[in-house]
């Protein structure tokens, strides 16, 4: 199902907001224009990404330094590791992500 | 922090980064008891779950790629000897870890 | 007898391991366990380990008389101290 977000004017360039649609911790993040949605949780020992640093497309996590790439989820150290991507579309202004109905964690 | 509870923490989250690499736990029971129960001594010291069998430098950027599970960081020379250096992790075919040698990653690209 | 020496961590079990195939063959050795030492004193043994053997910090790093084993290796053990020579 498609959940409202957030509006698109509330994230700015090159910055992070996290948003907890049906209490999923999810991490949407702008760049150059676009608006990313992954989630909030690294797939090594799930600190929160949102306490990382961006660059480029990288996220880089406060623990332990994985990096993960914004646009896929994957971990850039071993592709075979993804984080959650969540498809997003915009709609009056509104971004809105999809969230599976069974909620895997 | 309860050691036990610890432990089963730690093993509920590096399965999950482990089974996509092609590792498991090492079918040694008492081997990976007693190398988790040395990370939560780590953690508990230095507030990360280190390797128990490589050195902490004064370099961050060294010290983070032997955060266990390192495999993504050595995945070159753990492939190669079908296991992780402390022998946490085993390849998913090894049933018998014993027959596994600690071989250094310098002997691997020579031979 | 060929002296034997070895950089060890408290921590790993295959330090313990390789202490106990040397006390098993009472063949006496010394050892200095970097993850308690000093900091000033790490940077003198990992200068030392990066200079004679893998350039990694992996432990345990064993010295017999001039050559060096890095891991728990039984077999290489044997070779360096000749243990393998009257079985053959």
């Amino acid at each position: 199902m498609w959940i409202f977000a957030i509006t698109e004017n509330e994230i700015k360039e090159d910055s992070m907001s996290m948003v907890f649609p049906k209490g999923l911790p999810v991490l949407l993040i702008k760049k150059a224009g676009e608006i990313y949605a992954i989630s909030n949780k690294c797939a090594h020992m799930a600190c929160a990404l949102a306490g990382g640093t961006l660059d480029g497309y990288t996220i880089e996590c406060p623990c332990h330094d994985w990096k993960y790439d914004i646009r896929t989820g994957e971990f850039l150290d071993a592709k075979e590791i993804k984080i959650q991507v969540y498809e997003r579309k915009l709609t009056d202004g509104e971004i809105h992500i999809k969230i599976e109905e069974e909620v895997g964690w | 922090m309860n050691v036990e509870s610890r432990k089963k923490a730690l093993r509920y989250l590096f399965q999950k980064v482990i089974d996509p690499l092609g590792y498991k736990f090492s079918p040694d029971e008492e081997l990976v008891d007693f190398l988790l129960e040395q990370e939560v001594v780590l953690e508990k010291k230095h507030g990360i779950p280190f390797c128990p069998c490589q050195g902490l430098t004064r370099k961050r950027e060294d010290n983070m790629k032997i955060v266990c599970p390192c495999i993504p960081f050595h995945r070159e020379h753990f492939d190669a000897i079908k296991r992780c250096w402390c022998g946490l992790y085993v390849h998913k075919d090894v049933t018998n870890p014993d027959e596994l040698r600690q071989i250094p990653f310098s002997e691997i690209k020579r031979g | 007898m060929v002296k034997v020496f070895m950089y060890t961590l408290s921590t790993c079990p295959w330090c313990r391991k390789t202490k106990q195939f040397f006390r098993d063959k009472n063949i006496p050795f010394e050892f200095v366990d970097y993850d308690l030492q000093s900091e000033e004193e790490q940077e003198k043994i990992m200068e030392e380990m990066s200079r004679l053997g893998s350039g990694s910090m992996a432990f345990p790093f064993v010295r017999i008389g001039n050559s060096i084993v890095v891991g728990y290796n039984p077999e290489k053990y044997s070779d360096l101290l000749g243990l393998n020579k009257g079985k053959k």
